[in-house]
């Protein structure tokens, strides 16, 4: 039997969109609760993806009424979360949400609920870098800027991403970046569904605190501080096509990497710290020898974005009574800055 | 010191839990698109899961590309097939010569001026100095890695073995009292009994470690040094038995210090040896030295003293030890290279002084020899020390060509290294005099040689004797 969620192709929504072609599950659209998706055309001809929740499921597990509960929450925690982010020009927003009912097998109708996003029409960020044969600093820091200011724009409306990493970093029309994937998104006074995970997003990409279960009670520690180092990791990525956190553990000696670690996140930090300062060395190889003009900066950065304790990540000049540690504002700033600069000499060469 | 565990933690704060991840989906995406980020993105996260095997073939694809793909990636990608040690890489040379060490400390102080919340980068740079034998920025570097960690162990002990060095054991006992870390963890609870000890005091913590040995779940790794630290208390005190089981104890998954600490016992006859397992300790330098040493092997000694001088570069002990070893090899140039390691270091240490004039002196280096010797502080002829720097005085005049006044002083030597109850310094001085009469063509050479093989009748076996005796026996020489 198949569910109904499956049987939306061809289908016409409300407010004009039809549904024209049925996609496996990108990667990067995760939302775990959702079973199927779409692509979806409007009047105007605009392409937008759809996610469709299918409630059947629930009725074939173990425990339908839990599982009901899960998949309503989620969906209408993402919802709420895309309904925020409206008008953010650098987050892959929601553009509507509705029901339809659809004919099962049997005739019988049955209700299937959906969101429809943005449609990136060019993938993430990992197919532009490797399309491209030269090392385009320029784009690359273009996209960072992107990054930074649809990150700015969830934490002005009290929700952090928790799972920015480089196949959520979406491109449209090649030149424009965005964040994507809000599912594991924390929003500050709302309880998500994931919210007892120690690590909300993929924990290959998590921040070395989270790594030895170091979870702080204060949600900007935890939740803005993480968003910063997903920020700062990028850029290691981007540059040198590396995860941080990998390349800290890499300089660890086994018997104090997370797998082995038994003691408080406290007593490892200094050596997470050395390691931390080898694993930018390192980076500081490939800026060397890609963009060395970018090197002073971009590892200034770096280090600020992701410094091992959490307590002291941001830039410094926020680090006084009132301020927000955790601001964007000036990374934004700066990524702008040298996004002109290297223009500028790109221009000039 | 992480490859012995003394960073690990000694108690469970939390199980380890793994949560479920992303990995099989940058496995099909990489199945789906074979390029460099792809890859890259997928050995990032199976290192960070601890899966590598989900990603050799994404590894072996970034190895191939060479140069096309960054320097960090390929490290990865390396990690990732095995191909490279992940651990810590040294930036200094086993056995760094003064411009590596400027050169490393130069590196370090730029680094700190980037990040200077490193505490590990100023305990190394504290380290260097150290070696330098320039204390007091060694002492700066160390108080600036205290004022960041002031809790942490491995800080904790480099301050303490630091300010020992410079010879403020008092401040290195203070810190250790203080901390109140201490009193919870064995390592540190270890070096404040074994300070206490050097200072003749009752160890302010001696219960905790008492407590901690017969209470504590943690691994044998980290209730060695303990272990050996009481035991050694315990043995000073008269309590054989319990000093004999604790160290024992200590041998079941002993550190370089602890196996040290038995090996010193173990000369006084506690009824307690050490087997080649536990000597096979990889930084047991210093026990495979003294080991070797004792049983008269005298090329693996000096081979273990110098690997437990380059591990410890401004340790007097071990100076002192792979000069004196080099000496009695007749490896003169080394013995004095040797020697002065540990005076680049500590300059004014009398112990390496003497071992250096002897080096010189004994190589023919008579001006260096004579330079070296007048360094000695004048009141060190008055110390313990006494009969060693006369006999040595005593080699110089011989080799200067003052035979009577040589002949008196090494008498002299040996005279009140019998008042001071020196056994083994009486047959050195005994044996080295009626090597210099030998070699001078002393009118009583023989009569020199029967008076020290008189003594070394008198005298208890020591393991340097066969060798000692073989070299200057005139007889010998003459053939």
């Amino acid at each position: 039997m198949s569910s109904p969620a499956s049987l939306l192709l061809g289908v016409k929504l409300d407010k004009g969109w039809i549904v024209t072609e049925r996609r496996k599950k990108l990667p990067h659209q995760t939302g775990h609760y959702f079973s199927e998706c779409y692509i979806v055309v409007n009047e105007n001809g605009r392409k937008a993806f759809l996610k469709a929740l299918d409630y059947s499921r629930a009725m074939s597990s173990p425990d339908p009424a839990a599982v009901l509960n899960a998949l309503t929450e989620g969906f209408l925690f993402e919802r709420n979360v895309l309904n925020r982010c409206r008008g953010m020009d650098r987050v892959v927003t929601g553009l509507d949400d509705g029901r339809v009912i659809v004919q099962d097998e049997d005739n019988r109708d049955q209700v299937v609920q959906y969101l429809i996003l943005e449609l990136a029409d060019g993938g993430d960020v990992r197919s532009y870098l490797d399309v491209s044969k030269k090392f385009d600093t320029a784009w690359m820091l273009r996209s960072l800027h992107h990054v930074a200011t649809g990150l700015r724009q969830l934490h002005s409306v009290d929700i952090a991403h928790q799972d920015l990493k480089p196949s959520n970093v979406l491109v449209f029309k090649a030149t424009l970046s965005k964040l994507g994937d809000l599912g594991q998104a924390s929003h500050r006074g709302q309880t998500a569904p994931h919210e007892d995970k120690e690590i909300a997003g993929d924990p290959e990409y998590a921040p070395p605190e989270l790594c030895y279960h170091h979870v702080l009670p204060d949600w900007n520690l935890r939740r803005l501080g993480c968003d910063l180092y997903l920020l700062g990791s990028l850029i290691v990525f981007f540059f040198a096509r590396s995860n941080l956190t990998a390349l800290i553990l890499e300089k660890l000696d086994p018997s104090l990497r997370p797998d082995k670690w038994q003691g408080a996140y406290k007593e490892v930090l200094p050596y997470v710290r050395e390691a931390f300062e080898r694993a930018l060395e390192t980076f500081g190889t490939d800026l060397e020898r890609h963009a060395p003009q970018l090197k002073s900066p971009l590892l200034s950065l770096v280090r600020e974005l992701c410094d091992p304790d959490p307590e002291l990540r941001g830039d410094p000049k926020e680090r006084r009574p009132g301020a927000n540690q955790f601001s964007l504002e000036r990374y934004v700033t700066r990524f702008d800055l040298l996004v002109r600069q290297e223009e500028r000499r790109i221009l000039l060469l | 010191m992480a490859l012995l565990g003394e960073l690990a933690a000694t108690s469970t704060s939390r199980p380890a839990r793994i949560q479920a991840g992303g990995l099989e989906r940058l496995v099909e995406e990489w199945a789906e698109n074979r390029s460099l980020s792809f890859a890259a993105d997928l050995v990032g996260a199976a290192l960070v899961r601890g899966m590598p095997e989900r990603a050799r073939d994404a590894a072996e694809f970034i190895i191939q590309l060479g140069d096309e793909a960054p320097h960090s990636a390929r490290i990865l990608a390396r990690t990732t097939l095995g191909l490279q040690d992940p651990s810590v890489t040294a930036t200094l040379p086993p056995s760094p010569s003064r411009q590596d060490l400027h050169t490393e400390i130069a590196r370090l102080r730029k680094s700190l001026h980037e990040a200077p919340r490193n505490c590990v980068s100023w305990v190394d740079l504290a380290r260097c100095y150290a070696v330098l034998g320039q204390s007091e920025p060694a002492t700066r570097a160390m108080r600036r890695a205290l004022a960041l960690a002031p809790e942490n162990r491995f800080v904790l002990r480099s301050a303490a073995r630091l300010f020992i060095h410079t010879s403020d054991v008092e401040s290195a006992y203070a810190l250790l009292r203080s901390a109140p870390v201490t009193r919870h963890d064995p390592w540190l609870l270890a070096a404040e009994i074994a300070i206490a000890s050097k200072l003749d005091r009752t160890p302010r913590f001696l219960k905790e470690g008492k407590r901690k040995l017969e209470g504590d779940s943690a691994a044998p790794l980290h209730l060695s040094e303990l272990c050996s630290a009481i035991a050694t208390i315990e043995l000073t005190e008269g309590h054989t038995r319990r000093a004999r089981q604790l160290f024992r104890d200590s041998l079941r998954l002993p550190n370089d210090n602890a196996l040290a600490q038995v090996q010193w016992a173990s000369r006084k006859h506690v009824g307690i040896a050490l087997t080649p397992g536990d000597l096979s300790q990889p930084l047991g330098f210093e026990a495979r030295a003294q080991t070797h040493r004792s049983e008269g092997r005298w090329e693996p000694a000096l081979v273990e003293a110098r690997n437990w001088l380059y591990d410890e570069p401004f340790s007097r002990h071990a100076a002192s030890f792979a000069s004196y070893l080099a000496g009695l090899l007749e490896r003169y140039d080394e013995a004095a290279h040797l020697a002065q390691i540990g005076l680049d270091a500590g300059p004014r240490n009398p112990l390496l002084l003497n071992n250096l004039t002897f080096a010189l002196a004994s190589g023919g280096h008579l001006d260096d020899a004579q330079r070296a010797f007048a360094l000695i502080p004048p009141h060190e002829f008055d110390s313990s020390l006494r009969p060693t720097l006369l006999a040595t005085q005593g080699l110089l005049l011989y080799r200067l060509g003052n035979v009577e006044r040589g002949s008196f002083l090494y008498r002299q030597a040996v005279e009140e290294a019998k008042r001071r109850n020196q056994p083994f310094a009486v047959v050195l001085a005994s044996l080295y005099h009626a090597r210099e009469a030998a070699i001078a063509g002393a009118a009583d050479a023989l009569e020199v040689w029967r008076e020290a093989e008189r003594e070394v009748e008198k005298a208890k076996p020591m393991p340097e004797l066969p060798l000692l005796r073989s070299r200057h026996d005139p007889s010998s020489r003459q053939s």
